[in-house]
């Protein structure tokens, strides 16, 4: 339901599908019924918005209730942008067609560092201030959520509240709180004072931080004795009784991933010490089998997707796999609908499920040893052996396949020059592996993808620098020079973006002053190579006072105080530290079915399938 | 096997989606009513489904149609369509369900409603004996007379500018994009909508 006024821009611009809604499955509700306006703000384009699970879940928890109308806006392509600042018109929910303005709560998902330019670029096209400080009464308030809220610091100054952890009570729990505010005719500093008691919830403008003359943090306090010192995620106790949407928006355009996604579990048990997601998502809890089949039979049904992906962190630790997907496979191969699991462990499972399901066998196979020697996958806690990589790969060989990916990062914390060489010998090994027999080679490609290391909040590796750029370039290079073979083809990425992705993951509130000033300069869609540009957030953290090597390059006392400890994960600071002290020594730690390792995120409930 | 043919329209937000994006569309549509759909054979089988003639990005129609199979031969056409209207996003919305009367091969020519926000009045609009355009393609740029692909042309005067009624030749023998014309006329993209109205055999009779 797009206004009048903007008709004759969409005729201007690339994909106006973008901007126009009215998919099939899209929710109209009657205005005059509704208490609460909610505008869900995805911070990337429209392609890539639409294939995101977590706004449909909440767009769906909250459309459950009668008096909320949750409708959607996505950040505009740089064509529209320049469409709606030149004719002054501001950013529009797809669904009603009203200005963002118009909106009692305007949510955003923060999903990667990168997308901060888009929060900020699309509040500055609908008029809103930028600043929630510079918000009087007449603006909505703003809320952030998803994984970088975990530390939400570099862009506390631009919200008004943050959900931290997961979404599906606690949004509908804030609109109710704001439902019964207003109906008592109460302020929005009265409001968000009331949601900052409500377990989960961080408001930023309730705490002050004292920074010392190093620039490190002082102290942060909250400014009143009822708001609380640190804030606990929310989380969904049992999956199985989270609400899960089955009708949702089905896109006219082509989007990233034209499928139904559905859930398995939540959390991780193999403790992988670079990987923020499987700390901050844990405890471990699974959906079960029915539930998981019947969202995904539904979902197909009612959207006409012929493909449902299987999302988790690792697919193979799902306990009742092998009945899932029996009970799947009664009704996707006659309906023609393929299966996609991605993150999945290759072994034995693996290779019955190949013969079981006939889309399985058409995916790619891919690795993630992340590391090219033993010692440094100890290090980080990756387990998977040369050997069993190698006879995964020989087994998907004598099966015709020969197209295999490997992924790795490269500036992990103790790593030398000799874990480098690592990778390619292994890339040769998978390389050798193929011809050890009579194969046509013809066809055998080995993609080594090798991605830069950012060190991320709530890991045990939080406390590392991450390596300077000219280090990065030349160990790029070096892997480079390493490898022998035509056969390998190795991609790697410009370590810029790596760069300003670590500044911003462990940053602090003045960093916003910094995100502003990249807006101002023209910064957005920085996830879009055509746009990023690292100068140009250097020079933003430079012209505003801050070092960019204070936030990425600096190795950080245990006793600091971190920007984000007032958030508790659930996973406490004594365990990363723990981890981080084995991590020195190349131990590893088992994973949470073998033995508990005592991370602490039992302690706010779930299933605990794990934790004997 | 049961063969389809839905007459459907093309309008609203939907205006704004390419062909291939309606071709999506409706295969996702199809997939939703839950029928038996007939899939060609062979390695990378896809639903047997047929249209009548692409519609440009921003043009419209009243009278769109596509062929599909049906693998139940136990349903009348017009529980097919009340199906459709179930399953199809408005904008999209299926009218008439039958049994394909001519062939789609047998397209020839096309009529469409094109409404211009001008100051231009009736008098002033006329078909010349040549009209040349330039077409850009991938193999370069040329230079083509549409004038010959017209059949038809009637103008009236509307509140705001000019209707212009037009029959002109579609289908894979010959086509043309009526755009051409608006864009011979000079008239800007913003100020022209094109409503496609009817698809004809050679014979001049609808295709049904």
């Amino acid at each position: 339901m797009v206004r009048n006024e903007y008709l004759p821009l969409l005729k201007r611009v690339e994909k106006p599908g973008r901007y126009t809604g009215g998919e099939y499955g899209c929710l109209i509700k009657d205005k005059s019924k509704l208490d609460v306006r909610f505008c869900f703000c995805f911070p990337d384009t429209y392609e890539i918005g639409m294939s995101n699970l977590g706004i449909k879940i909440l767009a769906h928890c909250m459309n459950s209730k009668d008096y909320i109308w949750c409708e959607r806006c996505y950040a505009p392509w740089s064509d529209f942008e320049k469409e709606l600042r030149e004719n002054n018109l501001p950013l529009y929910a797809l669904e009603s067609g009203d200005p963002l303005n118009d909106f009692d709560i305007i949510g955003f998902t923060l999903q990667y560092e990168l997308s901060y330019s888009n929060v900020v670029n699309m509040l500055d096209i609908s008029g809103i201030p930028v600043f929630s400080a510079e918000r009087g009464e007449d603006y909505p308030i703003i809320i952030g959520g998803g994984p970088c809220a975990y530390n939400p610091e570099p862009v506390a100054d631009f919200f008004d509240v943050f959900s931290i952890g997961e979404g599906e009570e606690a949004l509908v729990r804030f609109c109710e709180l704001y439902r019964d505010c207003k109906k008592k005719g109460m302020k929005k500093s009265e409001i968000l004072r009331l949601a900052s008691h409500l377990d989960g919830f961080y408001v930023p403008s309730l705490y002050d931080v004292e920074y010392n003359a190093d620039g490190t943090i002082k102290s942060f306090k909250p400014k009143f004795d009822d708001v609380p010192e640190k804030i606990t995620k929310s989380i969904i106790k049992d999956l199985d009784k989270a609400p899960f949407p089955t009708q949702f928006p089905v896109p006219y355009l082509e989007t990233v991933h034209d499928r139904v996604t559905v859930e398995v579990f939540r959390g991780c048990i193999r403790g992988c010490r670079f990987c923020q997601a499987g700390m901050v998502y844990r405890p471990y809890r699974e959906k079960s089998p029915e539930n998981v089949n019947k969202c995904a039979f539904e979902s197909c049904k009612n959207s006409g997707y012929n493909e449902v992906s299987l999302s988790s962190l690792s697919i193979s630790d799902y306990t009742q796999l092998d009945k899932l997907i029996d009970s799947m496979l009664e009704w996707s191969e006659e309906q023609k609908v393929s299966l996609s699991l991605p993150s999945m462990r290759i072994d034995a499972f693996y290779e019955e499920l190949l013969k079981k399901v006939m889309s399985v066998r058409k995916s790619g196979l891919t690795f993630a040893p992340e590391a090219g020697t033993q010692r440094l996958r100890d290090v980080i806690n990756k387990n998977i052996t040369e050997e069993e990589i190698l006879s995964a790969c020989k087994k998907a060989y004598d099966t015709g396949r020969s197209q295999i990916k490997l992924y790795f990062m490269l500036g992990l914390p103790t790593e030398t020059d000799a874990d480098l060489s690592g990778i390619a010998s292994l890339g040769q090994a998978v390389v050798d592996e193929f011809f050890s027999q009579k194969r046509n080679g013809r066809f055998l490609n080995i993609t080594l993808s090798v991605a830069s290391f950012v060190p991320k909040p709530f890991t045990p590796f939080q406390w590392q620098p991450q390596e300077s750029l000219e280090e990065i370039e030349r160990r790029q290079q070096f892997l480079k020079g390493e490898i022998k073979t035509k056969k390998i083809t190795y991609n790697y990425h410009d370590a810029r973006t790596g760069r300003i992705e670590a500044i911003l993951a462990k940053g602090d509130r003045r960093q916003s002053k910094a995100i502003y000033a990249a807006v101002k300069a023209g910064q957005r869609l920085d996830g879009w190579d055509e746009f990023f540009s690292y100068d140009a957030w250097i020079k933003a953290f430079t012209d505003v006072g801050l070092d960019p090597d204070f936030y990425a390059c600096r190795k950080i006392p245990f006793d600091e105080i971190l920007p984000w400890d007032h958030i508790d994960c659930g996973v406490t600071k004594e365990f990363l530290v723990r981890e981080a002290k084995k991590a020195e020594n190349a131990h590893t730690t088992p994973d949470c079915r073998t033995a508990c390792s005592a991370c602490g995120a039992n302690k706010l409930g779930g299933e605990r399938k794990c934790c004997r | 096997m049961l063969p389809v043919r839905v007459f459907f329209v093309k309008k609203g937000d939907s205006v704004y989606i390419s062909h291939l994006d309606v071709q999506r569309a409706v295969i996702r549509a199809l997939q939703r009513t839950g029928y038996k759909l007939a899939f060609t054979e062979g390695f990378n089988p896809h639903l047997k489904l047929v249209f009548a003639m692409p519609l440009s990005l921003f043009q419209q129609s009243t009278y769109e149609i596509f062929d599909f199979t049906l693998l139940d031969e136990n349903v009348t056409y017009d529980e097919v369509l009340e199906k459709l209207k179930e399953t199809f996003p408005a904008d999209m919305m299926p009218f008439a369900v039958s049994a394909p009367k001519q062939k789609i091969s047998a397209l020839r020519m096309a009529t469409y409603d094109i409404f211009v926000k001008t100051d231009k009045k009736q008098s002033e609009i006329a078909l010349p004996d040549k009209m040349t355009v330039t077409k850009k393609s991938k193999s370069g740029i040329k230079e083509i007379d549409i004038r010959p692909l017209i059949r038809g042309f009637e103008v009236s005067d509307t509140e705001d500018g000019v209707k212009l009624c037009v029959t002109a030749d579609c289908g894979s023998q010959s086509h043309l994009n009526v755009a051409y014309i608006c864009e011979w006329f000079g008239f800007e993209n913003e100020d022209f909508s094109i409503v496609r109205t009817g698809l004809y055999d050679g014979d001049g009779e609808l295709i049904g």
